[in-house]
């Protein structure tokens, strides 16, 4: 929404046609003959050993994969191994003009990609910066290894490196390019450009996106590319991602030099199937991928196909869209036509293609046939190509043996250091800015200047009046205002941070955390996003991966399926998978709802701890809240940070002297006791903490029991020690969440102290949470949502039988072995 | 009154049993204990025996018939009597038997009238059973609380066992002299004319009849469970609760569980040990076996017997399987103990302050006994032993035995891990030990597991003596009593402070010469205490 744009019914309801350019297919028919006074000798014959280079490279694991050996030597790679053989003209054509600024991301067949755009680089890199980068790269344990191989220029160390680097990671060896944690589908390289590759079919679509917002938003050099495939094009997050990477307000809104769509291309790698289901004719509805562009704005796309497979169409088609990306006349989306030999993987029979069409492709075979244009041309004898073939092979076969050695390439040692992975889970930095040095912050005004900061230096931080009365809801300093407080800092303070979701600007997001926001910064730093969850969370690890820090939001927990993916497998994998070569400082703010029914009401917090990599704040207070935030924005790692709707006008209650007006963080895995108690422990998890203090007011005030009240804070890391230490003390533990009960974290929780301190406790931990329903109406809430009751219930009923006291709810066994015999 | 027999449940997992044969028949007389049929499971046969008197009425299933566990078998009664009086009230009849639910049958022998039997308690962990040594009640008497209705002992201690109800004793079950498995039933007091049977030691418990539409956690009153002993291997326990009643010797047996299902709960085990009911509290007012007087001078052919007490059974067992099994002897030593008897006197006149004024020449000795031990030569002095003496179990601590001397005989509780304990926990472990083996409330926990012995007879001015090794132990040491001894310095005769010790060793376990060693470093040790005490 923007007040700038009149809508004007007039031109909306006014009739007319919807004109669309031509979209050009394969109209580059030149061969090497007519090029050759654009290109050096060594470039035209350098096109040709790259792509024998990435030939041999499949050739040799399409050989280990189906007979156990190369060249006579055994070896068994039981991995993935999906293989590109065919589809080398596509990938040398397109890295050939692009530079270490230029990223690529890819997909699970991305073996070619990652070579012919490494050894472009390495074409482009001189001599001391490719030294630079290998001595550099994982301590030159990678370098250590190939730097005596033969070779007559550092350029050819640089080679053997990138092959070595690529086969070690594909074999798992420590020495491979991300220590054997990424594999075949991960192998990446960040320094030559070569980004992160997707097991995820049209994974990398939100990526790039990010990656190319992070370029335009920080002024950095280079484009783009997201290789993904002619399948991927089914896929949602590809679709939104396509859609938001013009969405209007780049031209419209955005200002200056932040004009203009993303400098991203959707490099369609068309190799005219999915796994075996055919794009053209069954799965899509396309006839071409390049049609796509035509629908998602003006500019179509500036959709083309090209041949694949004459690398020289593609260098053309590259040398015109680089440019026009770099104009900021983004996004691009290419249609590149090729062809796959081999089986979408090994074991892949092809019984969903023909042998006739697979030798119809195969005679037009790009290698041969670019030999053959060589040689017509003049710019190389048989007798050098010849030599090219046995250098390329040679040099193959010696990394290969290399690669395999468990003594030069070793594992890495999960006996010896069995922590090796554990330590990479997480990368717990502490980042005030990513920004480039000397880069400032873009803002409109000074952090004093604004509204919303004016109006909360006139609000009461603390929580009560003299008289132990609350403060009412329009003078009290509020959750959502130490949200805002700990957010408009680090804008001040990290030139990359920028903040995107649903309604978030002029509107002030949904639930009003925002409000203030939209004055202090412009459009490239705060954006309305599509509502497209995949695309929001899947920009922000792309923007990550390229270097800034993210703040982006799901207006409702409810949406987090929507972007399930980008959340579960994105996020939180690239730490890891890197070899925490990336950092992820993406915060993804999650509001909880209640109210709404069942499609708005629910807490999957438990959803979101289940998955490793993630780390999951839930606080219920404004002190907790804004010192969680803080801690977040500072850090390196992805954070989801829960937030409920029905306390985002919370006054402090807790923090003495009120939520402190300056600068303060609250580390992750630090429960707070919100009140001390020997008889009984209650945990809650976010807002429920208010109804348990409800319930503890009740135990003291009739009961005599005195509670004491934990509230977790943060779920991962969660601080199994201050609720030990305390069932230590009380020897009886109730868990409240609002999340629905079965596989809870609650419930995770229940288990865990039950194995560490068992002989501690006086009852089973029992668990009161929500029911295993919908949600229902509001006016229904209170036999869905735990209650101050229901806690009292089970502490009577499972824990330490109240005298006098008389359950609000069934707590037979009967009733609950009944629910559970029906799933509910 | 007629009364139903069911088929025993033999384990959870049968179902039901077949009788293979019948012992009665219908109109026979039979009395408690009669065997009425045998039956059996797949696993194993078994036997039914009357657990009441009277004539045999009725016979509802044949030989080889397969009948539902629970289900009820036969009745007796008095002649005259119509047996399905006592099938009525739920059983169903055997036609019905394949349809009918499995518990509803009558109990066999419901207890008429208020009844409470007493259980012969658990003394410690390792404890199976205890001998009656006499009883002070007989059938019939009127019981008021606090009476004294047994004593009993185990191999290492006596106990008398206390009423905890009032009224009359009703039935006995073990005789004195009998070796009764803990947590058996012993005896039941009850009102007169109630019949105490259901309680006889393996007679069915009378299976509590659950209402099937009843609440499932209805739970009763507090008080009327309050005397209900309860039977430790059933009860449902929270771990913290368990891990109180073991740190404070709570008795269990005497918990009246208030948690959810009738769990017992931490605050349940707190209540026991506010009452003071914790193992071994019983016992603490012993009386004193009076001495036979026998007149001096007067030949006298009057003279009679007693059984020896368990207690001493246990000893002359062990004194003389110590004597005939080993190749035992012993060698004499004696060390200048003025380092040591300065550092008594100094504990003595400075230590009170810090609580360590009692700290006895004795249990210095143990000290540096433990910290010698531990010297790894001596491995072999510190050690077991075992399986028929072939094989050695040496231990990486000292669990150093004491001989404690008491009104019922030799005791010898154990220092576990004397070698990690300061001076001070050592003395106070060692007289917390001592006084309750004088006081009778040891726990027979304490009374084993030792890795070496110290038997101190000192104090009755003895010089030289014989220690005998307690199997499967290796070495004991006897301390004997200082005396002034002289010495010639420089031409000088000096006197100073000497002490013996007489070490018996196993020479199975180790030749004479280490054990010399031992008993010249242990010497050295002593003379030189100071330096043992500052290295800790
Ligand atoms: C989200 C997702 N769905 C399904 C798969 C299984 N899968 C792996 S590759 C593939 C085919 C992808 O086709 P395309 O995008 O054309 O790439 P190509 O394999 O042809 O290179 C499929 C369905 C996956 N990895 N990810
Ligand atoms: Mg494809």
């Amino acid at each position: 929404m923007s007040k700038q744009l009149f809508v004007d019914p007039n031109e909306r309801r006014a009739s007319g046609y919807i004109h669309f350019e031509d979209i050009p297919v394969n109209q580059y028919k030149k061969t090497v003959k007519d090029e050759v006074g654009n290109f050096t000798k060594e470039q035209l014959v350098n096109i040709y050993r790259d792509m024998l280079t990435l030939r041999e490279f499949e050739t040799m694991i399409n050989l280990i994969k189906k007979t156990g050996e190369y060249n006579g030597v055994a070896y068994n790679h039981p991995g993935p191994a999906h293989l590109s053989m065919g589809q080398e003209a596509a990938a040398v054509g397109e890295a050939f003009h692009l530079d270490v600024n230029d990223f690529i991301f890819g997909s699970h067949r991305a073996h070619s990609d990652i070579l012919a755009k490494g050894l472009s680089a390495i074409e482009k890199l001189s001599d001391e910066e490719l030294l630079d980068i290998m001595k550099n790269f994982l301590d030159g344990k990678t370098y250590e290894v190939i730097k005596d191989e033969p070779h007559e220029s550092v350029k050819d160390i640089a080679i053997n490196f990138l092959l070595y680097g690529a086969m070690a990671e594909i074999f798992a060896r420590e020495t491979g390019f991300n220590r054997g944690l990424g594999g075949s589908m991960h192998t990446f390289f960040t320094p030559f450009g070569i980004y992160p590759n997707n097991a995820i079919v049209g994974g990398s679509g939100t990526i790039a996106m990010g990656a190319a917002l992070y370029k335009r938003v920080n002024r950095k050099p280079g484009i783009v590319i997201a290789n993904i495939g002619d399948g991927s094009l089914g896929r949602g997050p590809v679709l939104e991602a396509l859609n938001m990477a013009g969405m209007g307000q780049l031209t419209k809104l955005w200002e200056d030099d932040m004009k203009g769509g993303l400098p991203v291309m959707f490099n369609i790698v068309n190799n005219q199937y999915g796994m075996g289901g055919q794009t053209v004719g069954e799965t899509m509805g396309y006839d071409m991928p390049a049609r796509m562009g035509a629908g998602f704005n003006p500019n179509q796309m500036l959709a083309e196909r090209v041949d694949g497979f004459n690398p020289l169409a593609v260098i053309e088609a590259y040398g015109r869209k680089k440019k026009l990306l770099l104009e900021g006349k983004g996004p691009a989306l290419l249609d590149v036509v090729t062809y796959r030999f081999a089986g979408h993987s090994p074991s892949d029979s092809s019984s969903y293609r023909t042998k006739e069409e697979i030798a119809a492709w195969e005679a037009q075979d790009p290698i041969p046939e670019y030999r053959r244009q060589l040689i017509e041309a003049g710019v190389a004898t048989e007798a050098e190509c010849d030599a090219i073939v046995e250098k390329v092979n040679a040099s193959i076969f010696r990394n290969f043996k290399l690669a395999i050695d468990e003594k030069i390439s070793p594992r890495m040692d999960l006996a010896a250091n069995p922590d090796a992975i554990a330590d990479l889970m997480f990368t717990n930095g502490h980042v005030e800015s990513f920004g480039a040095p000397g880069q400032k912050c873009d803002v409109n005004m000074t952090i004093e200047e604004n509204p919303r900061v004016q109006a909360i230096a006139k609000k009461e931080r603390w929580g009560f009046e003299k008289d132990g009365k609350l403060v009412s809801k329009n003078k009290v300093y509020q959750l959502r205002d130490g949200l805002f407080e700990a957010i408009i800092d680090r804008f001040y303070k990290d030139p990359t941070l920028v903040s995107y979701g649903e309604d978030v600007r002029d509107w002030g997001g949904a639930f009003a955390v925002y409000r203030g926001l939209t004055e202090a910064l412009p459009y490239h730093r705060l954006f309305n996003s599509p509502i497209s969850e995949s695309a929001i969370v899947g920009s922000a690890v792309g923007y990550a991966m390229a270097g800034g820090r993210a703040l982006v939001e799901l207006m409702y927990c409810d949406f987090l399926g929507c972007a399930g993916d980008e959340v579960f497998n994105q996020m939180s994998k690239w730490q890891a998978m890197s070899a925490d070569i990336i950092k992820m400082p993406v915060t993804l703010r999650v509001s909880v709802g209640s109210k709404y029914g069942a499609q708005h009401s629910q807490d999957w917090t438990s959803l979101t701890a289940h998955i490793p990599g993630l780390k999951i704040a839930f606080p219920a207070t404004p002190y907790d809240a804004k010192g969680l935030m803080a801690a977040s924005l500072a850090g390196t790692d992805p954070v989801v940070f829960f937030e409920s709707q029905r306390i985002y006008d919370v006054g402090e209650q807790f923090h003495e002297g009120g939520v402190p007006a300056d600068y303060y963080e609250i580390p992750f895995g630090k429960a707070d006791v919100k009140r001390p108690g020997k008889d009984v422990t209650i945990l809650t998890f976010g807002a429920v903490l208010y109804r348990a203090l409800k319930a503890a007011d009740e135990l003291k005030d009739k009961y005599g029991l005195e509670a004491e009240v934990i509230d977790a804070r943060t779920l991962v890391p969660f601080d199994y020690d201050c609720v030990i230490e305390s069932v230590k003390k009380t020897g009886r533990l109730v868990i409240v969440t609002d999340a629905c009960e079965r596989g809870s974290f609650a419930s995770e929780v229940a288990r865990q102290v039950t194995e560490m301190a068992f002989d501690y406790l006086d009852a089973p931990p029992v668990v009161v949470a929500s029911r295993n329903w919908i949600t229902p109406a509001h006016e229904l809430e209170e036999a869905f949502f735990p209650q101050p009751s229901w806690i009292i219930d089970a502490i009577n009923a499972k824990i330490l039988p109240i005298p006098g006291y008389e359950n609000t709810t069934d707590q037979s066994l009967a009733k609950k072995l009944s629910n559970e015999s029906k799933g509910v | 009154m007629a009364v139903a027999v069911i088929m025993p449940r033999q384990g959870n997992t049968v179902e039901s049993c077949i009788i293979t044969s019948w012992n009665k028949k219908v109109g026979d007389k039979v009395n408690v204990g009669d065997i009425l049929f045998a039956y059996e499971t797949d696993k194993a046969a078994f036997e039914e025996e009357a657990k009441v008197a009277g004539t045999l009425l009725k016979v509802l299933y044949e030989e080889g018939d397969d009948v539902p566990c629970l289900e009820n078998v036969c009745v007796i009664g008095e002649p005259g009597e119509d047996p399905d009086a006592a099938l009525a009230g739920g059983s169903a009849a055997p036609a019905a038997a394949g349809a009918a639910p499995a518990a509803a049958a009558a109990p066999a022998a419901q207890p008429a009238g208020n009844c409470t039997p007493v259980i012969m308690p658990r003394q410690g962990n390792t404890v199976e059973s205890c001998v009656i040594t006499e009883w002070h009640k007989a059938v019939g008497d009127t019981v008021a609380v606090g009476d004294q209705l047994f004593s009993y002992e185990t191999d290492k201690a006596a106990f008398d066992c206390e009423a905890e109800v009032a009224g009359t004793l009703l039935a006995i079950f073990y005789e004195e002299g009998s070796d009764v498995p803990c947590l058996d039933n012993v005896c039941v007091i009850g009102e007169p004319g109630a019949n105490p049977d259901a309680f006889r030691p393996g007679a069915e418990q009378p299976a509590p009849v659950v209402a099937p539409e009843a609440p499932a956690a209805a739970p009763a009153p507090a008080e009327e469970l309050a005397e209900a002993p309860v039977t430790i291997g059933d009860l449902k326990i929270s771990p913290r609760a368990r891990k109180l009643a073991e740190e404070k010797k709570a008795d269990l047996s005497k918990v009246v569980p208030t948690g959810p299902d009738g769990r017992v709960i931490e605050r349940d085990v707190q209540a026991l040990i506010d009452a003071g009911k914790v193992i071994g509290a019983a016992a603490a007012t012993e009386v004193a076996a009076p001495a036979a007087a026998v007149a001096l001078g007067v030949p006298c052919d009057d003279s009679y017997t007693e059984p020896m007490s368990n207690i001493r059974k246990v000893i002359a067992r062990s004194m003389v399987a110590s004597l005939s099994t080993m190749a035992q002897l012993t060698h004499n030593i004696s060390y200048d103990a003025t380092e040591v008897k300065n550092a008594r006197a100094m504990f003595k006149a400075k230590g009170e302050p810090f609580g360590m004024d009692k700290i006895s020449i004795n249990d210095i000795v143990m000290y540096v006994v433990a910290r010698t031990l531990m010297q790894p030569e001596h491995r072999a002095m510190n050690a077991n032993l075992i399986d028929d003496g072939k094989t050695m179990k040496y231990f990486r601590g000292v669990n150093l035995g004491m001989a404690v001397d008491t009104d019922r005989g030799l005791m010898v509780p154990t220092i576990f891990n004397a070698d990690k304990m300061s001076l001070k926990q050592l003395s106070d472990t060692a007289k917390q030990l001592a006084r309750d083996c004088k006081e009778g409330k040891i726990s027979p926990d304490y009374l084993q597991g030792a890795s070496f012995t110290v038997s101190n007879i000192g104090s009755l001015g003895i010089e030289s003596f014989t220690p005998v090794v307690n199997p499967p132990q290796t070495g004991i040491l006897g301390v004997c009593a200082m005396k002034d001894a002289f010495r010639m310095v420089n031409g000088q005769i000096e006197v100073y402070p000497s002490m013996n010790l007489s070490l018996s060793y196993d020479h199975r376990a180790m030749d004479g010469t280490p054990a010399s060693k031992f008993l010249r470093d242990l010497k050295n040790n002593l003379e030189n205490f100071t330096l043992m005490l500052a290295k800790g």
